[in-house]
């Protein structure tokens, strides 16, 4: 009889936690993306041919 | 107890589900959009990175640092290409905390970026901070 | 004019060196220190000349110089040497009844004239420019004139930003003005014959573009009375203007414009202040007018008159015609503008005639209920209002679409004809910090069941790049309707479908989960062979269709039990599925009775392009969906 209040304040504690766990800004994963966008959108990697010069000669 | 336990079990599960979440959702059909408009539209503003015209601000955007490097009756469309380009940069970071499920995370996601777009940013090109602008 | 500290040195009167020396020169408000003058051969008696004199001051020179004043009407000739090419020339007659003077330089280095002006040169003023400047009747008790002129060159200035510039400008400059009690009357004319400016994000190209005004100048103000500026294609604007002269601003002023050159117009200002913004461009023809009044604190009232304008965006997406407006603004006062509008066209959707009338007031502009003739109904706008919240124009929208006859929209859009009809109502919309949200349900019935749109979002719909988002429902519709319009092949039945999640871009379907399945009921099911031949089609060549083609040639219709697809659209690619696996495959058409048909599908990846292009082989016509 004594046990439930403990465990309802155990999975209020521990549901709380499982929150806060959502909240927090997935700083690298953000970093992850951000650099996959980033790829895509300057074509880092197709840039590596010397195509650059002639196209950053002109302005 | 045992409802205790299943309910420990039930958050770690969450909480796993939480982390194993590592990558965020960028292929939404939004965000493919904005990735695509903005990949074609670095074709035009290359030219402006390299010779110093447009530089990358500090709030992951873009702005003009020199018109004077490009000529005058150019100088409109550059400035339409930065206000573009700075339109769908907002729209990419906004898609990108909605898509997620978090649109709180909007200004995070655009401080990440505007660290990333200044790492990634070719030698030569221009980088706002504190209101003062560097060569890389 | 003031000079302090002179000292002169001269052996003799009628010849040899002399040298004048005056510490402090106040000349015209401008101060000059240590100003020298030194001629090898000067003579004071009986008339005054210096030749090989060099003249110099603190920060200027110095510079070669001769003069000479002779004979009883003092005629005076007198040259300044610059450069080696540029050179100062005054004549002039200083005694008599009426004495002259003539100024003239050419080719003066822009640049260096204003080198010494902080302000002025911080705009990198550049070029050539030639003066002449005549005064005469400059005695005591006449009035005086002057007659200014300045003829620009290859001339250009810059702000530090490189955002307000002008470069290889030419233009002339005619300023004549006589002297009337305590002021200066005169005319002032320009012409800007050619060079590029560039100020705000206007860019505009020299060439016809002239303004002439009358003047009047005294102590306090400048005041420009029959302004006109004539600008090349466009048209002229009149207008007159007053200048505090202590406050350095416009105090007062009116400016007008009849029958301007939209098309002309718009190419010149409007377009490139668009373009500047990263705004869509427009296109514009007709004539237009505007009123403006000004006061120290700005613009007081406005007025933009259109007559018989047209209006689109370059896509022809929306085009007005026959536009014809009334748009007043007052500041502080809220106005009512009136427009009318013989036709408008969305896509190839015609609407109008209309009237409509605005109430404007500021941070508000709220359009007055209307009703909009759309083919044989009408669109009522009931209430459409937008504020200004934080910089940005929220909206609320009110809305019903008249029942319109199916068969007038389809034709209308070149689509294939279809029975039933349109309505719509649509209770309220809202914009909201660019998302434009729709409460409630909007519901178009056709053939025969209904397809209702909930949860509709559209978002920036004013941007470049608008994003439809909504979750769909069709309900009961009629397939035999449904395949005649789209001479598909007859099929009969009725169908249900749920597409959620439906994303659209450039009002494209760009994702979505869509299921659609036979409805629940009685009714009857069958399918005909051409029918089944389209469906087969859609599969592709490369696809594999469980058809008992066997069958096929014995029979006109087949039976069914009921049919069903699933399409799951993402990155261009529709993932489908059907009714029930079978044999590796999914089952699109279960067949039943006699005889019976089932349709099944292998190919579980299509390319939606490629899926929309079948489907405007197999019908003829162009997809609906897209």
């Amino acid at each position: 009889m004594n046990r439930m209040p403990i465990a309802l304040l155990c999975s209020a504690a521990l549901l709380a936690g499982c929150v806060t766990i959502n909240i927090y800004f997935p700083a690298a994963a953000a970093e992850k993306a951000a650099d996959r966008i980033i790829d895509g959108v300057w074509q880092l990697q197709q840039d590596k041919p010397a195509t650059a010069p002639s196209e950053g000669a002109k302005p | 107890m045992k409802r205790l336990q299943r309910i420990a079990m039930l958050c770690l599960l969450i909480a796993s589900a939480a982390w194993a979440q590592s990558n965020l959702e960028i292929n939404t059909p939004a965000i493919s959009q904005i990735r695509s408009t903005m990949q074609s539209r670095h074709a035009q503003l290359a030219p402006y990175y390299a010779s110093g015209a447009v530089g990358l601000t500090a709030d992951g955007g873009v702005a003009l640092r020199d018109a004077t490097a490009v000529p005058l009756a150019q100088r409109p469309a550059v400035q339409g290409l930065i206000a573009q380009e700075n339109a769908d940069r907002a729209s990419l970071y906004r898609e990108i905390a909605r898509a997620n499920g978090h649109p709180e995370w909007e200004a995070d996601i655009r401080s990440t970026f505007a660290q990333r777009w200044i790492e990634r940013a070719q030698a030569g090109w221009y980088i706002q901070s504190g209101g003062a602008w560097n060569k890389k | 004019m003031t000079l302090e500290n002179v000292q002169v040195h001269a052996s003799r009167l009628d010849g040899g060196p002399a040298r004048v020396r005056v510490q402090r020169a106040l000349i015209g408000g401008r101060e000059l220190r240590d100003v020298r003058l030194e001629c090898a051969d000067f003579v004071a008696f009986p008339e005054q000349r210096c030749r090989g004199g060099v003249v110099s001051a603190a920060g200027f020179g110095p510079w070669p110089v001769e003069f000479s004043v002779r004979g009883t009407s003092r005629v005076l000739q007198a040259s300044l040497q610059l450069e080696p090419a540029v050179r100062i020339d005054v004549t002039g007659t200083l005694a008599g009844a009426h004495p002259q003077l003539l100024l003239t330089a050419s080719r003066l280095d822009i640049g260096r004239l204003f080198a010494r002006d902080e302000v002025l040169n911080s705009w990198q003023p550049a070029g050539r420019v030639d003066v002449s400047l005549a005064l005469a009747d400059f005695g005591a008790p006449q009035a005086p004139s002057a007659r200014f002129r300045a003829v620009l060159s290859d001339a250009g200035f810059s702000s530090a930003d490189g955002l307000r510039a002008a470069a290889a400008l030419a233009a002339t400059v005619d300023i004549t003005a006589t002297r009337d009690g305590d002021r200066w009357r005169g005319r002032v004319a320009a012409d800007w014959a050619g060079g590029e400016l560039l100020w705000g994000g206007v860019y505009l190209k020299g060439g016809a573009t002239a303004l002439s005004s009358a003047f009047t100048l005294s102590d306090q103000t400048v005041d420009f009375s029959a302004m006109s500026l004539d600008l090349a294609g466009v048209g002229r604007i009149d207008g007159h203007a007053s200048f505090d002269r202590d406050a350095q601003a416009l105090s007062s002023g009116r400016f007008g414009a009849e029958k301007l050159d939209l098309a002309a117009l718009n190419e010149r200002l409007i377009a490139p202040l668009f373009l500047v913004r990263g705004w869509p461009a427009l296109r514009m023809r007709g004539q237009g007018g505007l009123e403006v009044a000004m006061d120290a604190a700005g613009i007081r009232s406005a007025r933009l008159d259109l007559l018989d304008a047209e209006l689109a965006d370059t896509a022809d997406r929306l085009v007005l015609t026959g536009l014809s407006a009334r748009i007043p603004w007052r500041r502080g006062e809220p106005t009512e503008a009136t427009a009318s509008v013989s036709q408008a066209a969305f896509g190839r959707l015609d609407a109008g005639p209309f009237d409509i009338a605005v109430d404007l007031a500021p941070e508000r502009v709220s359009v007055k209920p209307v009703r909009i003739p759309v083919l044989d109904a009408g669109l009522r706008i009931n209430a459409l209002t937008f504020r200004q919240v934080a910089g940005r124009w929220d909206a609320d929208l009110s809305a019903d679409l008249e029942p319109v006859a199916m068969p007038a929209v389809t034709e209308a859009l070149g689509w294939p004809k279809m029975a039933g009809s349109l309505a719509a109502s649509v209770p309220h919309i809202r914009l909201r910090d660019g998302v434009m949200t729709l409460d409630g349900q909007m519901l178009i019935r056709v053939f025969g069941g209904y397809f209702a749109a909930s949860a509709l979002q559209v978002i920036e719909p004013f941007s470049a790049t608008p994003r439809v988002l909504a979750d769909v429902q069709m309900r009961y519709i009629d397939l035999e309707a449904l395949t005649d319009t789209f001479s598909f092949g007859r099929i009969t039945g009725r169908l249900d479908g749920e597409i959620t999640g439906l994303e659209m871009a450039h009002w494209r379907p760009v994702g979505f989960d869509a299921r659609i399945h036979s409805s629940e009921g009685d009714y009857p099911r069958e399918i005909s062979q051409r029918a089944v031949e389209s469906i087969t089609a859609l599969g592709g060549p490369g696809a594999a269709a469980a058809i008992q083609r066997s069958f096929l040639g014995f029979f006109e219709r087949f039976g069914y039990r009921r049919m069903g697809v699933s399409c799951r659209l993402l990155g261009g690619v529709c993932v489908m599925d059907g009714l029930a696996e079978k044999n590796g495959g999914f089952v699109l058409i279960e067949g039943g009775g006699v005889p019976a048909l089932s349709v099944v599908g292998y190919n579980r990846r299509v390319d939606w392009q490629e899926l929309l292009d079948r489907l405007a082989r197999v019908t003829d016509s162009k997809p609906v969906i897209e």
